[in-house]
């Protein structure tokens, strides 16, 4: 009996003890209070709608990759959208680049497929019209080549917008003529004046193109970025894991030096490159994949900045007389050529918007995988052009480092008058490595609410759902209704158009740059005050990827009534219009005192 | 009388049993050592391995298969003279066999000696001696930057253990190397998954998704860590950066403020300090930070980018300019260290390669590495004048 009491009181003596372990056992550290910050976008309604499927536009670029396995980085690229209002209806019409084939006994024989023009009918509905505008074929019949871009520009300056179009081995002008100039009613066709206009020889393989008058002539100057010296020579086989072949890196091959054309005003174009100062190409030099010519350092004068692939971007100030174009290359020490690091980057994509509201452009590319997007605040004092890396700042590193970007802009999505920014992504390579890192990628959206960014991709709406080998993304307002709509061109997949529906309930303004007879207008500068507030749009020249989108300009007011316009054009002078009604569009022509509504069919 | 007959059976049976227990006792009981040894072994605990096999070779001292063992546990803490005399004495105790060389084999190979192509195929076959062999070779691959090689025994390895922590976490570092970020980051994932207590594998997996990653997936990591290494500081140094990636400059600025004040020398924390400055839009609060970060890490390109830019935006060009054309000479020296490091892939056996570099990298700081490439390049030609001063000037 008493070794029971015994036995008892040990067990009860252990549990004791046990409990007491259990009870005094270190406290585990509470939980990390959330520190606040940025909070995730709410869920809000679509702010774009697919109307791919509904629209007319069914047309797919090709790469080649379905014909032949040959893993040449010349199927990486993709290619753009271009927006033209080439029949003059005031409706915007889509030009789509058709990319090309392989063809040929070892089917080594680059061959292009034809490019596309989708006239609008309004409504959102769009009829294939390449035949009739003789955008079927080149200049005598010949076919097309490998293609991957457009621009688009009024270079005669007849007051009809004209076409450039970028590919493998050269580029191809288009210009815009009456069907008969005797019947203005019989609409208007594509005339091939390539080698007229003198651009029909060296180029190797052009990219992303803009139009700006860079001279101060009126007429607009062409810059063409080159992407790189590849060829079936030049061909070597590359892999990423060792293994598996795959489309080799840019590093693989030299950079091509990109050209500037001087416009003459007779209808041709003169390679002024070298006199120009371009830098010159090489190994770790020019592999130009975007461009965007803009006013950056305020002086009037457009200036040129240039996303490279894996190298320095390029910033060409503009130093230009009448007649007689020169640059100087400021990239390195205004800050833009490299990432907040130091580092180069794979740039791809380029837009130029005012998302902090400064008054100044800030610049925004589009990069590689493992690289943050950059967007570049403007803060230039006058004689030194200068430029902070603000990605983390404005929220937009916290999308990580998941994508590669293409095409991209700056749009007021819901029409609250804060720049948001869209991009579409997609692998440049073939088999991606790693299981987290597709080929397919779904695109971004990125809403801004006074200067600071979220991740809104799902406000993309349906077309977010699937990833894409996406590329090029023109945006403009199709159905003239204020809103801006994305045309998107993906790899070997439907190109698609997105109507925006976003800021139902709010006011806007559009306006529409007319210079003088017709003088090319990128470099000015337009300043909305509204409610107190004032925004500022660019008229920029190129931008995004291998893409031309709406030149007109966008702002969106929220609740506000339009104020006071004041327009900078590049030639230093100045207009104020006042009076403007909300929810329409406005033709300003340089030196004309009242701005002209535009009555723009839906 | 048949009572006491029986006392004596049961105590002479007692007695059996005490004999039989203390005999079973002591067979059995230094077993525990070698299998805890076994056991150490086998979690790469080579210190305690050693002490497990010694203890039990003190009383089973002609145990060759022990022997081997420990032989094993010398040779990765690198006491080769003890390895062989345990090899030694495995054969004396009679244990002859392709275990008994390999191991020799793999105690040469890492004492310095190159693989024989013999090793490199028994390596390639299907058995533990197999991973036993790869597992030198791995680690011979990697101090000889042959990062290739090294790749595909990791991936060999793995297929057979793919739970094996170091292994999985070398393999990423190698995907690093690479640039192959996305797969450093599914290695570190898989690390996590199988040992999800490991600081190691949760820090790499963090600092790699501030990389390739989000900031958010990033932060789920450097939380965990927080909660049990409040203390650590590239815990602290992740958490402050997911925060400034994340947009959340205020907090960021908390962690960093702290973070500086108790490593006011650490050129990592200075820079994101001063970086944390320039996106609050202030430029002349960055350039002490930054300042302080150049001369905490001079030969880092980084550091002195960011204040040659900080400086020029306050409108000191002339000083700028200086910092500047640094980074150009850095930039030179980055260049043609990447050229070497790709040469040695291609040439691994090339001394006079190994050498330049080694003296590159003891020219930019990178000391430890700068000497071992030395090492290497004397070990591939020791008549090799450069490498032999330049480790003789470091001695003295």
């Amino acid at each position: 009996m008493r070794s029971l009491s015994f036995i008892l009181g040990f067990l009860v003596l252990l549990g004791g003890v046990a409990a007491s372990v259990y009870f005094l056992r270190p406290t585990p550290p509470l939980e990390q209070p959330d520190l606040g910050g940025l909070a995730p976008e709410p869920l809000g309604p679509p702010l774009f709608e697919d109307i791919t499927a509904r629209s007319g536009v069914n047309f797919t670029y090709q790469n080649g990759e379905r014909t032949a396995n040959h893993l040449a980085i010349l199927e990486s690229l993709g290619g753009g959208a271009g927006l033209i209002d080439y029949d003059g209806d005031g409706l915007l019409d889509i030009f789509l680049p058709g990319g090309g084939d392989y063809t040929g006994p070892d089917l080594k024989e680059i061959v292009g497929l034809p490019c596309k023009l989708y006239r609008n009918l309004g409504g959102g509905k769009f009829e294939d019209v390449t035949v009739t505008v003789g955008l079927d074929k080149l200049a005598d019949g010949k076919p097309w080549f490998y293609t991957h871009g457009c621009a688009v520009a009024d270079y005669d300056r007849d007051g009809w917008p004209d076409l450039l179009v970028t590919g493998w081995g050269r580029v191809a002008l288009f210009r815009n003529v009456a069907v008969d100039p005797n019947d203005p009613k019989k609409g208007r066709r594509f005339l091939d004046v390539t080698d007229q206009a003198g651009l029909g020889s060296g180029i190797l393989w052009s990219t992303s193109a803009a139009f700006g008058d860079l001279d101060g002539d009126g007429y607009p100057d062409i810059y063409i970025c080159q992407y790189v010296d590849w060829s079936w020579k030049k061909h070597p086989a590359c892999s990423y894991d060792g293994k598996i072949p795959d489309v080799c890196p840019p590093k693989s091959f030299d950079g091509l030096p990109h050209k500037v054309y001087r416009n003459t005003g007779q209808g041709s174009f003169v390679d002024v490159s070298k006199e120009a100062n371009l830098r010159s190409g090489g190994p770790t030099a020019s592999k130009g994949l975007g461009v965007l010519i803009i006013d950056l350092d305020g002086d009037g004068k457009p200036d040129i900045y240039v996303a490279n692939d894996t190298v320095d971007n390029f910033l060409y100030l503009n130093r230009s007389k009448p007649g007689e174009i020169r640059f100087e290359e400021r990239g390195q020490i205004s800050g833009v050529a490299l990432d907040d690091r130091g580092t180069p980057n794979g740039s791809m994509g380029l837009d130029a918007g005012d998302p902090e509201r400064t008054g100044k452009p800030n610049l925004w590319v589009t990069n590689y995988e493992n690289e943050l997007h950059g967007l570049y605040r403007n803060d230039s004092k006058p004689g030194m052009a200068f430029f902070h890396f603000r990605t983390a700042a404005a929220g937009i590193a916290a999308i990580g480092q998941l994508f590669v970007g293409w095409g991209t802009a700056f749009v007021d999505a819901d029409l609250d008058g804060w720049e948001d920014l869209v991009v579409t992504n997609g692998h440049a390579i073939r088999y991606p490595t790693g299981k987290n890192s597709s080929r397919k990628q779904r695109p971004v959206l990125l809403m801004n609410h006074q200067g600071k960014f979220r991740d809104a991709s799902p406000r993309l709406g349906t077309y977010y759902d699937t990833p894409r080998l996406g590329r090029g993304l023109a945006a403009g307002d199709l159905d003239n209704d204020g809103r801006v709509d994305l045309v998107l061109s993906n790899m070997n997949e439907p190109a698609a158009v997105l109507r925006g529906i976003g800021g139902q309930d709010q006011h806007w303004l559009g306006v529409e740059l007319v210079g003088k007879q017709h003088a090319c207008v990128v470099g000015a500068r337009v300043v909305l005050e509204a409610d107190g507030q004032r925004q500022t749009r660019f008229a920029k020249g190129g931008g995004s990827y291998c893409s031309a989108s709406d030149r007109r300009m966008n702002f969106g007011l929220g609740k506000a009534q339009p104020g006071r316009l004041i327009v900078h054009w590049p030639d230093g002078s100045q207009q104020q219009f006042t009076g403007l009604s909300p929810d329409r569009y406005y033709r300003l022509v340089q030196g004309q005192e009242s701005a002209e509504p535009i009555s723009a069919k839906k | 009388m048949s009572k006491q007959w029986s006392r004596t059976a049961i105590l002479l049976l007692a007695l059996l049993l005490a004999v039989g227990g203390a005999v079973w006792f002591w067979r059995q009981y230094p077993r525990r050592f070698l299998q805890a040894g076994k056991a150490a072994l086998q979690a790469r605990r080579y210190g305690e391995a050693r002490e497990q096999f010694q203890q039990y070779l003190a009383s089973r001292p002609n145990d060759a298969h022990a022997h081997l063992l420990a032989a094993r546990a010398c040779r990765w803490l690198r006491e080769y003279y003890d390895a062989y005399e345990h090899l030694r004495r495995c054969r004396e105790a009679g244990y002859q066999g392709e275990a008994v060389e390999l191991e020799a084999a793999l105690i040469a190979v890492q004492r310095g000696e190159e693989p024989t192509p013999a090793l490199r195929q028994r390596a390639e076959q299907d058995d533990e001696l197999a991973l036993l062999a790869l597992e030198v070779l791995i680690q011979y691959d990697l101090d000889t930057y042959q990062l290739h090689q090294a790749l595909q025994g990791l991936t060999r390895y793995l297929e057979a253990r793919p739970d094996d922590l170091q292994a999985r976490l070398a393999r990423g570092f190698v995907w690093e190397r690479f640039l192959y970020f996305a797969d450093a980051v599914e290695d570190y994932r898989q690390a996590v998954a199988s040992h999800p207590n490991s600081e190691r594998a949760r820090l790499k997996l963090g600092e790699t998704l501030l990389l390739a990653g989000t900031p958010q997936d990033a932060l789920e990591q450097f939380d965990w860590l927080n909660k049990r290494y409040p203390e650590r500081p590239e815990v602290r140094l992740g958490l402050a950066r997911c925060r400034r990636r994340l947009g959340q400059l205020e907090e960021a600025k908390q962690l960093l403020d702290a973070l500086a004040n108790d490593q006011p020398n650490d050129g990592e924390i200075l820079w994101e300090r001063g970086q944390l400055e320039l996106d609050r839009g202030n430029a002349a609060a960055a350039e002490p930070w930054f300042r302080k970060a150049a001369t905490a890490r001079p030969y880092d390109r980084r550091m002195a980018y960011s204040l040659s830019r900080c400086l020029l935006s306050l409108g000191k060009n002339e000083e700028a300019e200086k910092w500047t054309a640094r980074v150009a000479e850095l930039d030179a020296d980055l260049k043609k260290m990447d050229q070497i490091r790709l040469a040695v892939m291609k040439r691994p056996e090339d001394a006079a390669l190994r050498c330049e570099g080694g003296l590159l990298l003891l020219k930019n700081g990178e000391q430890q590495e700068g000497i071992r490439w030395l090492k290497l390049a004397l070990r591939l030609d020791p008549t090799c004048a450069e490498a032999r001063s330049a480790l003789d000037r470091l001695a003295k």
